[in-house]
């Protein structure tokens, strides 16, 4: 029998290591209530300016403390439908809990669990249900059915527009599905939270082109476009095409739609290149999948790196070790086998973002491996928009197109849902009772960021 | 959804939450904002007597509260406030100002004074021409009965003269009445019997309870020290909930009382506030938890009120007023054939042990410890008492029931 520090400190680092279960444990009830009571109930409190969909978690929290459950899932739901998945995988020490006013008395309150706890709790009891007004107003358009165009949608349904969702999958979810790894994300919860924004959601499988966005744009008052990124970017040095090296996103893709990969890593030597939260979820996932060594290579530093601190320090938990200030130079497949050269890097100056600049220090490394796994950044699908001429004008033009998520530049689930959300009032402000689409002023156009123009850049790196 | 509306004196009621007469209703812009966040009624603070017209009926001390603190979390609060220390004439501008602008909620004005019957005949008129909904009369204040002073709790505490300013009020307003009882009274029923006789349309218990809050160990002035000195004061929160709940179960049970009762005394959650109205309240009256936390907390108390009338299939608040007052027996009146033991949740378990020591030093040493530290319970020796399961840290760990589960 498990002990209840268990519940609250998860799996042995062996059980974790050996399969896909998830790793962070759910609180009992009573665990809950204990940890809530720990909540100050701020006023304006710092914890709903950390979250980036403004979740009310002093109210959600005090109603754990009188024990109104079902009460607390709907404060979380009212302002984050996807709410049992961000308490997950939400980054919370850089948000909520970064913010939490009990940091600086002891510890923070465990916002992220709390927040899953309710969620999960009204999950099982079947109480989730997202009621819509009877939708009478304009025609909106989301492209894109990961959790940015899936939260527009959701809140756009909310306001009563009439809402078509384009999805390139046979299933909506984006990289909820495909991306995120069932240890930090269970399949059963991800496919619950989405069919539930899926509800009566009239969506289609369409491949996005600029035909496709065309039609949108003369079919509907708006669109939002939430696509994700593209194809994985690539290192560029010799040998990488060799067999052996692939992006870590098909790796993650490949676990996610349940094709079994034991085999090519069974007892294998990996590395994966970059460390923000795919280079991470990729060496996680490698072990799990039987690999001897996984190692992380970064050419910067730790404090630099932009993965999450939490899961930098579950990876470490678990046995992946990270090389720091190594940067790939060439690769050569070697009796089956593959020979990495390294450069070994020297920190320079720090830049004005506060990360450090880093050189060639002039020392190379080897390393012999089974597996070399990219994950350095992936191209943004604007690319899309630049291969069709006049597209982005036009778009921009139209003075009443969106976008958000990961093509905003958002590297979070809950950025994505909180780009939708704010999508969605933009796009209720500017239609509610404003002037038809065409010739609507080109100024305050998208939300999140910049106007896809040819112009921008079109790769988005995650170094 | 389920109704909260319920109807007291003949009014409506949107749902069953006031503010209590106190420093959380002291103006009209502080009850504004209560209203706007969603509490359906208040009771203005007591207004009283002036001396000369402009002078307020009361002069305040600083400071004037002294917390009760149980692991830095305040459970109890001290208070040696007196009734309204702003002008009569401000105040009553005020009340006439909130019934134009919320007609549709509630406002009840609680007044004070010595049993006088000119002073509260002026008191109950002018609340009624300022447009006040009904009157409270404070029979109950803690501090009115200080120095020998005859108003407050000492009305509330002699049933005679309870009835007899309660007549005099009557006589004097066509609004109606509700009387607020004092805590330290013997025989609440006595007094809840008095008023009606004599044309109270409600009852309101509890007030504050007499209280010395504790003694500063530098300077040996009681707390709160007012320049080096203190007084007794009125005790409220979290702590008073039982004695209220008492107070209130004794004036439903009384057949001759036979009143509505607004429920006081440390609601601070939704939870506190249906245990009241199931021991026969009909709306709650809060202060305590709005100083503490604010009238943010009204969205919690209707929402966590509401869902959990949803969940037991109740449609309306009227229908809860009382549920379990058949279940409050005299103690002859109580199985003692049976007998029930303790059983511990062993996956909830965090391992304090504290049911272990409680039971070794506190019960009837029923409890082992296994070699995990794991406790477990001998149902041979197990009173069933209950003591492990109040200090338990954790909800649901230790549960007291028939024997022989597993």
């Amino acid at each position: 029998m498990k002990m209840a520090c268990m519940a609250w400190e998860g799996p042995s680092l062996d059980e974790r290591r050996s399969g896909f279960g998830e790793v962070a444990q759910s609180l009992t009830r009573g665990r809950a209530i204990l940890e809530a009571s720990r909540c100050l109930w701020c006023h304006d409190a710092p914890c709903v300016h950390g979250c980036p969909v403004g979740v009310d978690v002093p109210e959600f929290i005090a109603r754990i403390r009188s024990r109104d459950f079902s009460g607390a899932a709907r404060v979380v739901y009212r302002d984050n439908p996807l709410g049992a998945i961000c308490g997950r995988v939400c980054p919370t020490e850089a948000l909520c809990e970064g913010a939490c006013t009990s940091r600086c008395l002891s510890s923070p309150v465990a916002i992220g669990r709390l927040q899953r706890f309710v969620c999960d709790l009204a999950l099982e009891e079947g109480r989730v249900e997202f009621s819509y007004p009877r939708p009478q107003r304009d025609r909106v358009a989301v492209v894109g059915g990961g959790p940015a165009g899936l939260s527009c949608a959701h809140f756009l349904r909310r306001l009563g527009y009439q809402v078509t969702l384009f999805e390139n999958e046979a299933l909506l979810g984006g990289l909820l599905r495909w991306g995120i790894p069932a240890y930090r994300l269970p399949r059963a919860v991800c496919e619950q939270e989405i069919s539930l924004i899926a509800q009566g959601l009239n969506w289609e499988r369409a491949t996005v082109s600029a035909p496709l966005m065309r039609s949108i744009l003369g079919e509907f008052r708006a669109v939002f476009l939430g696509l994700g990124l593209g194809s994985s970017a690539e290192v560029g040095i010799p040998g990488e095409d060799s067999p052996g090296v692939l992006p870590a996103r098909r790796v993650l893709r490949d676990v996610a739609v349940g094709k079994d990969c034991r085999q090519m890593f069974d007892g294998k030597d990996v590395a994966v290149i970059g460390c923000g939260a795919t280079a991470l979820d990729a060496a996680r996932t490698a072990l799990r999948l039987g690999a001897e060594n996984v190692w992380v290579i970064y050419r910067r530093t730790q404090s630099d790196m932009p993965g999450f601190a939490s899961e930098f320090h579950a990876a470490q938990d678990e046995g992946v070790q990270f090389l720091w200030l190594a940067t790939p130079a060439s690769i050569t497949p070697h009796a089956g086998r593959l020979l990495v050269t390294f450069n070994r890097m020297r920190i320079a100056d720090k830049r004005a973002d506060g990360r450090h600049a880093v050189r060639p220090k002039g020392e190379q490394l080897q390393l012999p491996l089974d597996i070399l796994l990219e994950a350095v950044g992936q191209c943004s699908p604007a690319k899309v928009l630049d291969e069709w001429p006049g597209l982005a004008e036009a778009l921009e033009e139209s003075g009443n197109a969106f976008v958000g998520g990961d093509l905003a530049g958002s590297g979070t689930v809950v950025q994505a849902v909180a780009d939708g959300k704010e999508a969605a009032r933009r796009i209720d402000s500017r239609l509610d009772g404003a002037a038809p689409m065409m010739g609507a002023p080109a100024s305050a156009t998208l939300s999140g960021g910049q106007a896809p123009t040819p112009n921008a850049p079109n790769c988005a790196m995650e170094e | 959804m389920p109704s909260l509306e319920v109807e007291i004196c003949g009014l409506k009621s949107k749902n069953p939450f006031w503010l209590a007469s106190s420093p959380v209703s002291n103006s009209a812009a502080m009850i504004s904002r209560a209203f706007e966040a969603g509490w359906a009624g208040c009771v203005y603070k007591s207004l009283g007597i002036e001396d000369k017209p402009g002078q307020p009926a009361a002069i305040n001390v600083t400071p004037r509260l002294a917390p009760l603190l149980v692991d830095g979390k305040m459970v109890g609060l001290e208070n040696i406030e007196l009734i309204t220390d702003r002008p009569l004439s401000d105040n009553l501008k005020d009340i006439a100002q909130l019934k134009r602008n919320y007609p549709q909620n509630l406002l009840f004005v609680s007044i004070m004074a010595l049993p006088v019957e000119r002073d509260w005949k002026m008191l109950a008129r002018v609340c009624e021409d300022a447009g006040a909904d009904g009157l409270e009369l404070n029979f109950s204040c803690p501090h009115g009965s200080m120095r020998g002073q005859r108003a407050g709790s000492s009305i509330g505490q002699d049933p005679e003269i309870a009835g007899e300013v309660t007549a005099w009020v009557k006589e004097a307003s066509s609004l109606p009445i509700m009387v607020k009882l004092p805590a330290e009274v013997p025989d609440i029923g006595a007094v809840g019997r008095a008023v009606r006789i004599a044309g109270a349309n409600a009852v309101a218990a509890i007030n504050t309870v007499p209280c010395i809050m504790g003694v500063d160990l530098d300077t040996l002035s009681p707390i709160p020290s007012v320049f080096g000195v203190s007084t007794h004061g009125g005790y409220s929160g979290p702590a008073v909930k039982p004695i209220g709940l008492k107070k209130v179960a004794d004036l439903s049970l009384d057949p001759e009382v036979g009143l509505p009762i607004a429920g006081i005394g440390g609601i601070a959650t939704w939870r506190d506030a249906l245990e009241y109205i199931l021991l026969g309240a009909t709306v709650v009256q809060i202060c305590t938890a709005a100083m503490h936390y604010g009238y943010r907390i009204i969205a919690g108390l209707t929402d966590g009120l509401s869902n959990w009338m949803e969940e037991k299939g109740y449609t309306s608040l009227r229908e809860c007023c009382g549920l379990s007052l058949g279940r409050l027996k005299h103690p002859n009146e109580l199985d003692r054939a049976h007998r029930a033991v303790a059983k511990i949740h062993p996956e909830l378990c965090a391992r304090d042990d504290l049911c272990f020591l409680a039971c070794q030093d506190g019960g009837h040493q029923a409890i082992a410890l296994q070699t995990d530290r794991l406790p477990a319970v001998d149902e041979q020796k197990c009173a069933g008492c209950g003591l492990c399961a109040a200090v338990c840290p954790i909800l649901g760990c230790m549960e007291i029931g028939a024997p022989g589960r597993s």
